[in-house]
C-alpha cells in the first residue's frame, strides 16, 4: 500500500512541477490561466495528502477558486492577441529552471533530513487546551498567533481600499453583460442559501476541525461573485456606508477587542482562557463578513466598469 | 467482501466513463462535442466513483453527503457547460454575420 502511495506522491510532485512550468511558459493566456488553475487544485490536493485539510480547503477556494476567476476576468476586459506570440529560447530558459529546481529541492532535502522534529508544533499542540479551542490550526491562528491573523485581515482591508481608491472617477455599480443569465440567476437561488450555511458551519466547525473565518469568508465570497455574474450590481450598489463599515468590521472587531482585554492587567490580544472562545467566535464570525465582501468588492472592481475603454497590455499589438 | 466487489465494478465504471470522456476532449473537432463528451462522462464518471465509496462507506450518512456532492457538481457541470456553450453559440453567430 505505501508503494501506491509513494506512487502517487511522485505523481503529484512531477505534475505539480510541470503544470508550474506548463502556465508559466504558455504564450496563450487563456490556457496559461486554465493552468494555472488545474495548479491550484493539485495543490490544494498536495496540501491534503500532507495532513493540513485547513490549507487545503484555503488553497481549493482562493488559489484556484477566487484567482482563476479574477485573471479570467481580467482576461476578458483587456485585449489580448490570442495568436502565440514569438517564443523566446527555450533551452536556456528551462536548463536554469532545472539547475534551480534541483539546487532548491537539493538544499530543502539537506537541510530537512537530520532533523526529526522541527517546528512549533508540538508546543502549540501541549499547549491546546490554553486556548479555548479544540483545533490547533484555529488556536495558533486566533490565540497563539493572533497578531498575525490581525495583520492578515488588515491587509486584506488595505487592499480592497487600494483598489476602490483607483477606480476611474464618477463610475459605480459596474454590471457585467452575460449571454443569457437567466439560468444562472435560477442556480444562484438555489445554491445561495446552500453556500450561506455551508459558510455558517465552516465557521462554527474552525473551533474543532479544518474550517473558520477565511475558508467561511470566501465561501461567501463565492456567492457574491455569484451575484455580480447575475448582473447585481453588488457590492457596490450597497448603501456606501453599509458597504464601508461591513468590510472593515473585521479588522475592527478583532483590534477592539484586542484592546479591550488590555483593561486592568490583561495583554494586547491576550485572551483569557475563559474568554477566549467567545471572543474567538466573534472576530471569526466578523471577520469572514468582511473577507467574503471584500472578496466580491475586488471581483466586482476587476469585472470592471461599463463604458471603460478595454486597457491594452503594453507590446501585445506588436505581436506579428 | 461482497460490497467490495460491487465498488470495484463501479469504479472500473468509473473509470471508463472519465477515460471516454478524456479521449472525447482530445479528439473531437468542436468544442460542442467536446463539451458533450466532457460533462457526460464527468457526471456519470463521478456518479459510479461516489456510488462505489457509497457501498463501502461505513454508515448511510456518508452515502448521503456522498448523493449530495453528486447533486452539487451535476447542477454545476451542467450550468457551466451551458454557460461555455451559449457564450461560444452567440460568438460563432457574431463571427458569421
Amino acid at each position: 500500500m505505501s508503494g501506491v502511495l509513494l506512487g502517487l506522491d511522485l505523481l503529484f510532485c512531477c505534475t505539480l512541477i510541470l503544470l508550474a512550468w506548463m502556465a508559466v511558459r504558455d504564450p496563450d493566456l487563456y490556457r496559461a490561466v486554465g493552468l494555472f488553475i488545474a495548479f491550484g487544485l493539485l495543490c490544494s490536493l498536495c496540501w491534503a495528502r500532507l495532513k493540513a485539510p485547513d490549507l487545503a480547503l484555503t488553497e481549493a477556494a482562493l488559489g484556484a477558486g477566487v484567482t482563476g476567476a479574477l485573471f479570467f476576468t481580467v482576461l476578458g476586459r483587456i485585449s489580448v492577441d490570442r495568436q502565440p506570440q514569438r517564443k523566446a529560447p527555450y533551452a536556456p530558459a528551462f536548463a536554469l529552471f532545472l539547475a534551480f529546481a534541483l539546487v532548491l529541492g537539493y538544499t530543502i532535502l539537506r537541510s530537512l533530513a537530520p532533523v526529526p522534529e522541527f517546528g512549533l508544533r508540538a508546543i502549540a499542540l501541549e499547549r491546546l487546551g490554553e486556548s479555548g479551542v479544540r483545533n490547533p490550526v484555529t488556536a495558533v491562528l486566533l490565540n497563539f498567533r493572533a497578531y498575525d491573523t490581525l495583520l492578515e485581515v488588515g491587509v486584506l482591508l488595505v487592499a480592497v481600499i487600494g483598489v476602490y481608491a483607483l477606480r476611474p472617477a464618477g463610475r459605480e455599480a459596474p454590471v457585467l453583460k452575460l449571454v443569457e443569465p437567466s439560468l444562472l440567476k435560477s442556480v444562484r437561488n438555489v445554491l445561495s442559501p446552500v453556500i450561506v450555511i455551508l459558510a455558517l458551519w465552516l465557521l462554527w466547525a474552525g473551533e474543532y476541525r479544518a474550517g473558520g473565518a477565511f475558508q467561511a469568508g470566501s465561501l461567501l465570497g463565492a456567492a457574491g461573485v455569484l451575484q455580480i455574474l447575475c448582473g447585481k450590481a453588488f457590492p457596490l450598489g450597497m448603501d456606501r456606508f453599509l458597504f464601508r463599515l461591513a468590510v472593515s468590521l473585521g479588522f475592527a472587531v478583532f483590534l477592539v477587542l484586542g484592546l479591550l482585554v488590555m483593561v486592568g492587567e490583561g495583554e494586547f490580544l491576550r485572551w483569557t482562557l475563559e474568554q477566549a472562545k467567545l471572543l474567538i467566535l466573534v472576530i471569526e464570525t466578523a471577520s469572514a463578513l468582511s473577507i467574503g465582501l471584500i472578496l466580491a468588492a475586488l471581483y466586482a472592481a476587476c469585472a470592471g466598469w461599463p463604458g471603460d475603454a478595454p486597457a491594452h497590455i503594453p507590446g501585445a499589438e506588436e505581436a506579428p | 467482501m461482497i460490497a467490495d466487489w460491487i465498488a470495484w465494478i463501479f469504479y472500473a465504471c468509473a473509470i471508463f466513463f472519465f477515460a471516454a470522456g478524456l479521449v472525447g476532449l482530445l479528439r473531437f473537432p468542436d468544442i460542442f462535442s467536446r463539451l458533450h463528451a466532457v460533462t457526460k462522462a464527468d457526471n456519470l464518471g463521478l456518479g459510479f466513483l461516489l456510488a462505489g465509496y457509497g457501498v463501502q462507506a461505513a454508515d448511510w450518512m456518508i452515502g448521503l453527503k456522498l448523493v449530495l456532492i453528486w447533486i452539487f457538481v451535476l447542477v454545476s457541470s451542467a450550468i457551466n457547460c451551458y454557460l461555455i456553450a451559449s457564450t461560444a453559440y452567440a460568438r460563432r453567430k457574431e463571427a458569421g454575420s
